[in-house]
Parts: structure tokens; C-alpha cells; sequence
């Protein structure tokens, strides 16, 4: 000690009696041991903490005493090696046992001291109260467990997600969910049932733990029934039955089940879809359970994908059973209609083959009147008309069994545009039939009698939807690598909500059938039909009350020469 | 995955009969460091660590393979097998003792002699067994490890650091001792602690040397001398040292007390 720095007077064994002092009442226990781990010599921190008196401790006891029995296997196991290979050991979670019997958390620390040689002599730890810091340990692990957990469940509901993706069945979503609910509640059996649609039972989907006698015995149950399962299902709430003791008080009949199944606690969820439940979720578990708010969640969580799944699975059941009637229903239609033509064909062949037999010798013999050659030409007019129109039924049974065929050549578009509109013109009255071209050959490669057929369909369908007659344009124009036709008329024009079934077989618009015009719905079907074999599009632009435009556009085969004669020609 | 590799196998030493080291509960092949050397001049000192302890392949550690002391017998035959192993002399600490009983009885030829350090058949008291500790015991042994899992999971995690006390034994190998994966600690306890065997005592035909501590809490004296009444053709040698790492506290002591036993019908 240097004289300048102690104050003239000062008693220098106070410095001692400080150090002393410190050691004694340090904030922390200071303990030195034997290698045996006897005290050798303790402050009174420690004293303090323990309760120990100091000859106690000194007469022979040693620190591992002081140690739960946990800690004292744990400090011969592993502190008491590390110390002697490492020399040093630091903060060591303890409980020390205090001379009382309680419990105080402590950290250690501990070096060994050794000679020069190397051989240890003595041990010397530092103690420090960790109560504050165990509790927030706990609090840190309860935390982590509680997120692992969350993310778990998190996993798991992916898990689900992703399986009832594919869960086409009831069944299959049964599976999924028992799976996914027995892991992560570490049930010992589980089980879906559903409400059946006399709405009196419950049946099990899907039901695994359970030995076969029970689910034979629990297969079909009255909803009425007494029991868990049902009673979620009637109330709507989750039943929870964590303990036999719970189990006893809620359902005595079930009280034998702990000891006869091993079940000890049940839990039943009912499946809801919009406020009614269409059946339930029951787990078993073997041990007694103490559900969470997160577990009750995680449990609605589940019931409500699987409400859903199921639903889900019913309605495709329901929509698959129902298609398949539908598609029987038109299949036997089909059948009918190609029979039925095929009958009506026969004797209508001969009806006409008759009526124009009769029209020749009449016209021969000239000695019919008037009155009875209008009326044989009207039989040949009405039959060639029924004929006509057979044959259109027939096309379209072929077309649904894919037996139209195509027979393909070079054709030019603008001449038989115009050879049907030099047809049909001379049978108007009322209405203004033009034909517009570009003058130039369009060649595209079709089958001229079924294109002749698409555009005889698109005219005669101008003039029987504008029965107030007026203008009928037939434009006929290259766009890009197609050659198009459209057709336009200033008749009644098709609603707009009708316009996307426009093609389908046997469709009508309502202002069609409304205004008494007649048809059976199978020309634009017709017409779409071919040009799609062709490979073509028929689009249509209308306004109600305005009038339609159909447009044919088919892919083009090569362009050449020019059309005989340019300019547009009205004919009427 | 080799064995040698997945057990972390070390080999030192001079001589041709191989002396397997077998580390117990708690930290790993470096308890041997101190005694291990002294039979370099003339064994093949076999040294390794369990998996799930030390540097063991930890990927290697299967639940259910580790769920009883045969499955640690298990990987001590297999070392056998792959460096040929027979007629050798086994060392084991601890619980390895009983894993290195299992093993001979497994496979007799394997081993000629074993040496057993504060070995103990069965931790829990059973009648008038002794085993040192009740079930309570050993369940607050469990509760301890989980309760206090920062505690000493942390303190036990592999960190590198100095040693000022101990320069010589190198920054590397500091608390690497210890290393242990926290669960697997609390899976190997289990196993260590509630293990029964003493029905398979009886069949041990191998020799075997018994070292006994004073004041070993885990393998009290008691349980040593069952073990020598029991095991067929055994010695006991009661140590002057205390607690329950002889090999650690007291490598002299131990290391004359095997040299006695390992050398007796030396060539």
C-alpha cells in the first residue's frame, strides 16, 4: 500500500476488514470445495440463501448435498467431468435445496484451482440467485412451445388444405381429417359421421382406432340418441369431455367405456355449413386431455374445412349423378330423333316421288285444272319442305356422333355466293336481296354442297327473322388469310342474353318463338357445325328490333384470278 | 455412413490386442484422456464416442434403435465387425459397462476380458435390491433436464473459448466435451436410468473386473457388490477414490488397478 494515497491517520485494516466484508456479503454465494466437493469454505451470502449454519456445511457435507437428486446425477455426470477436463464450468442452472426444504433456482459457476504442476486442488464457485431469470426461462420455453406448436398447426392445416384438395369422395375427406385431428391431438381413435338425409341418424364416413365391434355397433345411430356425438350435432356446440371423471357426470351410461376401450376423454365437433351442422368430428384419447383456446380453435378450424370439403363433396356427387342422367336423357334423345327420321324418310320419298309424277303426267295430258294442279303443287312444296327439314335432322344426329363428313375441293366462295343468292332471289317478295363482292375469285378448300347448305341456312334465316321484309346484304370480302361472307338483315335482331346458346342445338331466342316464327332450332347449329370442320368461325353482331348480321370466315387456300364480274349488283 | 465415422472411432497405441474405450452418460470419449494413454504402449487403444454424443454423426440417432441399451450394444459389436475385433479387452464407464456386458454376451469371442468402472444393472431400487435411487429420483433427474433445459443445454452447446486455467489443452477441445444434443440427452438419460438388466448378468461368460468407488452417488458400493456376486467370473477392487469418474479424479489409481488386471497372464 502506497503512503500518499492513504489519508494521513487512516486505520489501513480497514481495507482488510473491506475485503473481508465483501466477501462475506457479496451479492452472490461464494463456496470453495475439496475435490470431493466438501465445503471447505462458504460466505454468508450463501448461509444466508441456504439457511445453513457455516459448521454445519463445514463438518463434512459437500455441495452435491445441497442438490436436488435431478441435479446432483447431472453434477456427477457431467459438471463434476467438465470441471476436471475443462477446468472450468459456467452457469449451470441449478436448484440448490435449501436447509428448509425449499427450492432456490441458481446459476454455478465454477474453476478449478490447480498447483503448478497441474494437479487440481481446489474448487472455487460462484453462486448467483437466478430466480427472476428461471421464471422468465420458463415463460421464454412455454412461449417457444406454444409457437412451435402454432406453427404446427399451421403445417398441419396446410396439410389439409392440400389433401382435401384431392378428397373427391365423403370418405376421402373423412380420412383426411381423422388423420390430421388424431395426430395433432395425439388421439387414440377418431371419426366422422354425417347427418343422412332423412335427418333421423347419424352414419360413420370414416372411423379408425376403433376396434370393429364398436364401429358396427355405432355405424347408424338415431339422432336422438343419448350420446356425445349426437348431442353435438343437435346443439351445434363442441362437447369436450377431457377426464372419466367429466365423461361420468355428462353420459353415466358411458362410464364403464374408460376401463372397457381405454378412452378417457371424448371430444365431438359438429361440422357446420351455414348455421347447420351436417354431421360430427369425434376423437378418443387415452389420456387426460386439457384442451386450450388455441386447441378449441385449432379444432373449429379443422371442423370447418371439413364442414366445407364434405359439402363440397356432396354437391359433386349430387351434380355428377346428375349429369350423367342428363347426358342418358340426350343420348335416347339422339337415338329417337335418327330412328325416327330415318322412318319418316321413307314414306315421304315416296309421298313426293308421287306428287311430282302425277305434276308431269298432268302437265302431259293437260287436263288437270287449275285448282288441282295448285293443290298437287302445293303436296310436292309441303313434302320437298318436310324433306328438307328431315334432312336437317338427320345432319345434326350425324353431327353428334361425329359421322358428317367433309369432302374437300377447291372452290371459289364468291361464286357460290352468288349462285345461292341467283337461287333464293326469285322466290322474294317482299324482301331486297343484294350481294356485294370484291371481285376477285376467293378460293378456299370445302365441300361446295355443305357450304351451299351454310349459306342457303344463313339467307333463308335473314328473311324468315325479318318477316316485315326489307334489305338482305350478302358482303362477300377477304379479311387477312380468310374468305368471309357475312349476311345482313333489318329484322326483329336477337336479345342479347341469347346470344351466347345462339348455336346450340335446339335453341331458340324467346322473340323468336314469341313472334310465331317456326323452326326447329338446328340451322345456326348447322351452320356452325360445318364451318368448324372447315375450319372456319361464324360470328354474329345483332341489335334487338334493328336487324343481324352472320359471318362466316374460312380459312383461305390460295387468292388468283379476279372474280367475272366486280362491282356490287342489286338483284330484286 | 461407416462406423468409424458415425462413431467418431479414434486409434492410437502400439500393441495388437485391441482395448475398446466405452464412454458413459454424460460427455463423451475425451473422459478417457487421462487414463486411455497409459495402455498405447501395448494395446490398440480403440476410443469412441456413442451416437448422439460427442462427435458422433448426430443424423445418425434413431429414436427407436436408441431406445434401449441393445441398440447401443448394437453399435459396439458393429465397431467389432468393421475393425475386426476379437478377443479384445473392453473398457466401460458408467452405463457403458452394461452396454459392453449386452455386447459380450451377444458375441463372446469379441471380448476377453472387461473392465467395469461404477457400473450399476438397474439405478432404481427394487425389494431388496439396492440401485441407489428411487423411481421419484430418477424422474426429477428427467424433470430436471427439461425444466432446466436452457440451463444446461446452453452451457453444454459446443462454443469455442479459451481456457486460461488449462492452455495446454487448446481452444478447440474446449467445451466440446460435453457437446450433447439436448434431446437426445434426455432420450439417453431415460434409457440409462430406468434400464433393468440384471436378468442378463447371469449370462456373461467373459471375464470382468469391477471398479468400485467410495461415495458414488450414481453406482453406490452396494450396487458393486451385487454386481460381483452376480456376474460369473468377476473381480472387485474397491478404489480409494471418491464419486463417480474414477478415470477423471483419480486416473493413477484406476489406470494401476487395470494395468493389474489387463497384464496378469501377459505373455
Amino acid at each position: 500500500m502506497s503512503d500518499t494515497s492513504v489519508p494521513e491517520g487512516f486505520d489501513v485494516t480497514l481495507l482488510d476488514e473491506n475485503l473481508e466484508d465483501l466477501y462475506e456479503h457479496a451479492p452472490c454465494g461464494y463456496v470453495s470445495t475439496f475435490l470431493d466437493g466438501a465445503f471447505a469454505k462458504v460466505n454468508q451470502t450463501f448461509l444466508d440463501w441456504t439457511g445453513y449454519q457455516r459448521d454445519e456445511l463445514l463438518a463434512g457435507k459437500r455441495i452435491q448435498d445441497l442438490l436436488t437428486v435431478g441435479g446432483r446425477i447431472f453434477y456427477d455426470t457431467h459438471y463434476a467431468p467438465l470441471l476436471h477436463m475443462q477446468g472450468f464450468v459456467n452457469e449451470i442452472a441449478f436448484d440448490l435445496v435449501c436447509r428448509d426444504g425449499h427450492h432456490l433456482p441458481v446459476l454455478i459457476n465454477s474453476v478449478q484451482k490447480r498447483a503448478a504442476s497441474g494437479t487440481p486442488r481446489l474448487n472455487r464457485t460462484t453462486i448467483f440467485n437466478a430466480s427472476d431469470r428461471r421464471a422468465y426461462e420458463r415463460e421464454l420455453l412455454l412461449a417457444r412451445q406454444k409457437a412451435e406448436q402454432a406453427a404446427d398447426r399451421i403445417a398441419s392445416l396446410q396439410a389439409v388444405m392440400g389433401a382435401l384438395a384431392e378428397a373427391l369422395t365423403p370418405a376421402q375427406v373423412a380420412e383426411v381429417i381423422v388423420d390430421q385431428a388424431r395426430a395433432a391431438f395425439h388421439a387414440h381413435a377418431g371419426l366422422i359421421a354425417v347427418v343422412t338425409e332423412d335427418g333421423a341418424h347419424l352414419e360413420i364416413v370414416h372411423g379408425i382406432g376403433y376396434s370393429a365391434e364398436v364401429l358396427a355397433i355405432w355405424q347408424r345411430v338415431s339422432l336422438d340418441a343419448s350420446i356425445p356425438l349426437a348431442d353435438a350435432v343437435r346443439s351445434g356446440d363442441t362437447l369436450l369431455l377431457e377426464s372419466p371423471e367429466a365423461l361420468a357426470a355428462h353420459y353415466p351410461q358411458l362410464a364403464a367405456m374408460p376401463d372397457s376401450t381405454g378412452t378417457t376423454g371424448i371430444a365431438a365437433i359438429p361440422l357446420g355449413v351455414n348455421g347447420r351442422a351436417i354431421g360430427v368430428l369425434g376423437l378418443s384419447f387415452a389420456t387426460v386431455q386439457s384442451f386450450t383456446a388455441e386447441d378449441r380453435t385449432f379444432l373449429l378450424t379443422l371442423a370447418r374445412q371439413c364442414a366445407l370439403a364434405l359439402e363440397r363433396a356432396r354437391l359433386y356427387d349430387a351434380e355428377r349423378v346428375a349429369r350423367s342422367a342428363a347426358q342418358e336423357a340426350v343420348r335416347i334423345r339422339d337415338a329417337f330423333l335418327s330412328i325416327a327420321a330415318h322412318e319418316l324418310k321413307n314414306p315421304l320419298t315416296a309421298l313426293l316421288g308421287h306428287a311430282r309424277l302425277l305434276q308431269r303426267r298432268a302437265a302431259r295430258a293437260g287436263t288437270q285444272s287449275e285448282r288441282d294442279q295448285h293443290a298437287i303443287a302445293i303436296i310436292a312444296n309441303q313434302a320437298t319442305r318436310l324433306n328438307t327439314m328431315i334432312t336437317a335432322l338427320l345432319d345434326v344426329s350425324h353431327m353428334e356422333n361425329g359421322q358428317l363428313s367433309i369432302e374437300r375441293a377447291p372452290l371459289d366462295l364468291c361464286a357460290l355466293a352468288r349462285r345461292v343468292v341467283a337461287d333464293v332471289q326469285p322466290t322474294l317478295t317482299q324482301h331486297t336481296l343484294m350481294i356485294n363482292d370484291p371481285g376477285v375469285p376467293l378460293i378456299v378448300s370445302g365441300d361446295t354442297m355443305r357450304l351451299e347448305q351454310v349459306l342457303q341456312n344463313l339467307v333463308q334465316n335473314a328473311i324468315k327473322y325479318s318477316p316485315a321484309g326489307g334489305l338482305i346484304t350478302v358482303r362477300v370480302e377477304q379479311r387477312d388469310h380468310m374468305a368471309c361472307v357475312a349476311v345482313s338483315d333489318q329484322g326483329i335482331g336477337i336479345p342479347q342474353h341469347a346470344l351466347p346458346q345462339l348455336f346450340q342445338r335446339f335453341y331458340r331466342a324467346t322473340n323468336a318463338e314469341g313472334g310465331g316464327i317456326g323452326g326447329l332450332g338446328i340451322g345456326l347449329y348447322v351452320v356452325k357445325e360445318i364451318v368448324t370442320l372447315h375450319g372456319g368461325t361464324v360470328t354474329v353482331d345483332s341489335a334487338e328490333d334493328v336487324g343481324s348480321t352472320f359471318t362466316i370466315c374460312l380459312p383461305l387456300a390460295h387468292v388468283s384470278a379476279r372474280c367475272a364480274s366486280p362491282s356490287a349488283q342489286p338483284w330484286s | 455412413m461407416s462406423v468409424v465415422k458415425r462413431n467418431n472411432v479414434k486409434i492410437s497405441g502400439k500393441g495388437q490386442q485391441p482395448m475398446l474405450f466405452a464412454h458413459g452418460f454424460g460427455c463423451d470419449q475425451h473422459m478417457w484422456r487421462f487414463v486411455a494413454p497409459a495402455f498405447e504402449e501395448h494395446f490398440k487403444v480403440i476410443l469412441f464416442d456413442h451416437v448422439g454424443a460427442g462427435q458422433s454423426d448426430l443424423a445418425a440417432y434413431d429414436r427407436t434403435k436408441y431406445n434401449s441399451l441393445a441398440g447401443y450394444a448394437d453399435d459396439v459389436l458393429e465397431i467389432c465387425h468393421e475393425l475386426d475385433i476379437m478377443g479384445g479387452i473392453f473398457v466401460g464407464h458408467s452405463v457403458a459397462a452394461m452396454i459392453g456386458i449386452l455386447a459380450a454376451i451377444k458375441e463372446p469371442a469379441r471380448f476377453e476380458k472387461l473392465i467395469l468402472i461404477g457400473p450399476s444393472p438397474c439405478y432404481i431400487n427394487d425389494g431388496d435390491y439396492t440401485g441407489g435411487f428411487t423411481r421419484a429420483d430418477i424422474e426429477s433427474l428427467l424433470e430436471f433436464l427439461d425444466s432446466n433445459y436452457l440451463g444446461w443445454s446452453s452451457a453444454l452447446a459446443p462454443t469455442i473459448m479459451g481456457n486460461p486455467e488449462r492452455p495446454e489443452l487448446g481452444a478447440e477441445l474446449t467445451n466440446s466435451f460435453c457437446r450433447t444434443d439436448p434431446e437426445i440427452a434426455k432420450q439417453f438419460a431415460h434409457v440409462t436410468f430406468l434400464s433393468d438388466s440384471r436378468a442378463d448378468l447371469s449370462k456373461l461368460r467373459t471375464r470382468s473386473l469391477i471398479l468400485q468407488c467410495a461415495a458414488d452417488a450414481i453406482a453406490p458400493e452396494a450396487v458393486g457388490r451385487y454386481m460381483h456376486r452376480v456376474l460369473p467370473n468377476s473381480e472387485l477392487i474397491m478404489l480409494q477414490a471418491t464419486g463417480h469418474c474414477p478415470n477423471l479424479s483419480a486416473p493413477d489409481e484406476t489406470i494401476a488397478a487395470m494395468q493389474a488386471f489387463v497384464h496378469e497372464d501377459v505373455r
